[in-house]
């Protein structure tokens, strides 16, 4: 049944595929593929990685010049790849698992704090019922979040992920907000159905509110160990969009790509096929890309290689960064991450990739 | 061929269990079992559990009004319950391994300082080639131990088990000292072959230096995680002997119980099969276990249940505590402790022990 399953998919992505090149192309202003080329190109990817290329329009494989397939990585040998050198890995000649340090949100939140990196203090741990609170170190019931006038504070799983599980709650004037609705513990309590850090929220940096200001905007680098060093991979930095409050790819937002030497933006801001396709401006705020500098960029990535280090069991480690006032901050590390915005945005990251492969 | 192999081993245990069951006893005034008895007891204890009882004379099922076998869990059953409740975390549908944070000596350090417990603290980061001080976040050469004189700590090694890979160093007048014996960086060097932490010493609780002075005597303490509470199973010393410098009970050093409500120690202490059987005093400093109260005691076994409420996806923990002047100091967490200690101190650990695993 399966198996009669997958060529049905493949035959219904290709007709989907084909159906209107010209709509779902990124590259509207350059020569394009027929669609028999197009259908011939996305049939030799099927048949040799035993995949369909989800990607082959926001890679630009359409067109007809400057591009070649066997220049990207396709997701099932890169997630092949990402699951082996993430697992469990040989320290002190004993196997073990150390991605627990990047999954739970509440560990990887004190692991930082204890090495000294930036990242949004943690102020609970919370369920259902009741709440400990790390400044008076008592077990609180969940009704006393009203007593904190003023908070303004982030609810998040531990093991919440892609902005899954994710709450943003105020308190004003003695009243519960979520999402800026009011409402009542009770139906705040129902929400919550696992163990979760009450994490203080992001303000981010002046110039990068420029570029959108309703999300916190955060960058996405990937860093590697090769040989024993630390290095960078690629990076992009992620916007919301139309009034969205996350800065998601997956859920409609941009990802600009960023040059690692300089950190400024790249000419064109993408969105995940099926959102949109390419653009040279944010569309709310009409901030052109191109050169727009990123601030506190070299420190990003200078900590960033630090911060790696003492997550010596994990290969590789997609981090989402935000930028304040006084610098990076650390919100989050991927061990399982996506690589198409940071492919898409950086030619050599299939070579680079491969290159810390060495087994 | 690994089975002819398990036979073979079970045979040849079998025999030298019962070559002469007086020298292995641990009650020897007590009314023992015959040769006959203890042969098939053992043998249903091998068809049972698919295991050697290497605990059978510990747990003094060679008495005659001895305990029911029944009432001490198999290692390997023990092995696979704590396991499978200890290896998994399941929290919204998402599975993960949290081990890690136990398992790892430096995470395990850091975590604990962040939260504000005392643990011994970590001041660098090695390997054979270089050292990552922590207070400058510099990373140097081995020579740079020397330019911090009278340095004095242990290297331990990330994922080292029962003190292996435990090495004591000092510096003095520029000279080094690896445990206690002069050596060269170079020589040093050749013998850390893997990633470890150093580690300030911590000096013991006089009281504690009063039992056995030349080893730091901790504490194993086990918490495990019931319903939404963190309860204690129970709790022992163990006390090196002989001129040793660490506690192992595996490397020969002595353990006694500890009464979990008043800190005392129990009437008497246990060796290891290989080691020795029972004692109601230690036999170099001539402490007498009963009565002797442990310092901090109770701060101890608080101080372990509110930890454990940070380790929430570790179902059971085996906890060494030392205690220093200042109170007790974690030193490590275990969640591949092992029961039969504290099986032989508590006939009723198997039940307390089930009792709070969880269902599934």
């Amino acid at each position: 049944m399966r198996l009669l399953e997958r060529p049905i998919t493949a035959v219904k992505f290709l007709a989907s595929h084909l159906r209107d090149p010209q709509s779902k192309t990124y590259y509207p202003e350059e020569e394009r593929k027929s669609r028999i080329e197009v259908c011939l190109d996305n049939f030799r990817w099927m048949f040799r990685h035993f995949e369909i290329n989800h990607f082959y329009y926001l890679y630009g494989l359409d067109r007809k010049y400057g591009v070649n397939q066997d220049d990207y990585l396709p997701k099932r040998v890169f997630d092949k790849l990402l699951t082996k050198a993430n697992g469990p890995a040989l320290v002190g000649g004993r196997r073990a698992s150390y991605v627990y340090l990047l999954q739970d949100k509440f560990v990887f939140g004190k692991y930082l704090e204890s090495l000294g990196f930036p990242t949004p203090k943690i102020i609970a741990l919370c369920e259902r019922d009741s709440i400990i609170w790390f400044d008076t170190q008592r077990t609180m019931p969940l009704g006393s979040m009203l007593e904190r006038e003023g908070l303004d504070v982030f609810i998040k799983e531990l093991l919440g992920m892609c902005a899954e599980g994710v709450y943003p709650v105020r308190v004003k004037d003695g009243k519960l907000y979520f999402n800026e609705k009011q409402i009542t513990i009770e139906s705040l309590r129902m929400v919550l159905k696992n163990k979760c850090i009450v994490q203080e929220r992001v303000n981010q940096h002046s110039k990068i509110k420029q570029l959108y200001p309703d999300s916190v905007n955060t960058i996405r680098l990937a860093t590697v160990i090769n040989n024993g060093e630390v290095v960078p991979l690629s990076a992009v930095i992620r916007t919301g969009v139309n009034g969205l409050r996350c800065d998601n790819w997956t859920a409609g937002g941009i990802a600009i790509g960023i040059d690692l030497a300089t950190g400024r933006l790249r000419k064109y801001g993408i969105f995940k096929p099926g959102y949109g396709g390419k653009l040279e401006r944010h569309p709310d705020t009409g901030l052109k890309f191109e050169d727009f500098e990123i601030p506190y960029f070299d420190r990003v990535v200078q900590m960033a290689l630090s911060l790696h280090r003492f997550f010596y069991g994990v290969h590789s480690i997609a981090w989402d960064i935000g930028i304040t006032e006084s610098g990076p901050t650390f919100i989050e590390g991927n061990n399982r991450w996506g690589m198409a915005t940071l492919q898409t945005c950086n030619r050599e990251f299939k070579e680079k990739f491969l290159s810390t492969h060495n087994f | 061929m690994g089975l002819l192999k398990r036979a073979v081993t079970a045979a040849k245990f079998l025999y030298s269990h019962l070559r002469n069951p007086s020298s292995h006893t641990y009650y020897p005034h007590n009314q023992r079992k015959s040769n006959i008895e203890i042969y098939f007891d053992n043998l249903w204890w091998m068809m049972r559990y698919c295991e050697i009882n290497h605990f059978y004379y510990l747990y003094g099922l060679d008495r005659k009004d001895g305990g029911n076998p029944d009432d001490y869990l198999a290692l390997r059953t023990f092995r696979r319950l704590r396991d499978r409740a200890n290896l998994v975390m399941e929290m919204g549908g998402r599975k993960a391994n949290c081990t890690c944070l136990l398992r790892d000596k430096f995470v395990f350090g850091k975590y604990l300082k962040v939260l504000g417990f005392p643990t011994p603290e970590i001041i660098a980061l090695c390997d054979g080639q270089s050292i990552m001080w922590l207070d400058t976040q510099k990373t140097e050469s081995f020579e740079s131990l020397l330019r911090r004189d009278r340095m004095d700590v242990f290297i331990k090694e990330l994922m080292g088990e029962c003190a292996d890979g435990v090495y004591s160093i000092r510096t003095e007048d520029g000279k080094l000292y690896l445990n206690e014996q002069q050596v060269t960086v170079e020589e040093l060097k050749k013998t850390i072959k893997d990633k470890c932490i150093v580690q300030e010493r911590i000096y013991q609780h006089q009281k504690m230096s009063e039992l056995y002075p030349h080893s730091v005597n901790t504490i194993r303490l086990v918490t495990a995680i019931s319903g939404k509470e963190i309860i204690t199973l129970g709790a022992i010393i163990r006390i090196g002997v002989n001129g040793q410098c660490c506690d192992n009970l595996a490397a020969g050093g002595v353990s006694a119980p500890i009464d979990l409500e008043t800190g005392r120690l129990g009437k008497e202490g246990l060796f290891r099969p290989a080691f020795g059987r029972r004692t109601t005093h230690h036999p170099n400093t001539g402490v007498v276990f009963y009565d002797f109260q442990i310092p901090y005691f109770a701060e101890a076994v608080q101080k372990a249940t509110r930890l454990h409420n940070f380790f929430y996806g570790i179902h059971s923990i085996g906890w060494d505590i030392a205690i220093t002047k200042d109170g007790p100091v974690f030193i490590e967490g275990n969640d591949n402790w092992e029961i039969p200690t504290f099986q032989a101190y508590d006939r009723h650990f198997k039940k307390k022990f089930l009792a709070v695993l969880p269902k599934g």
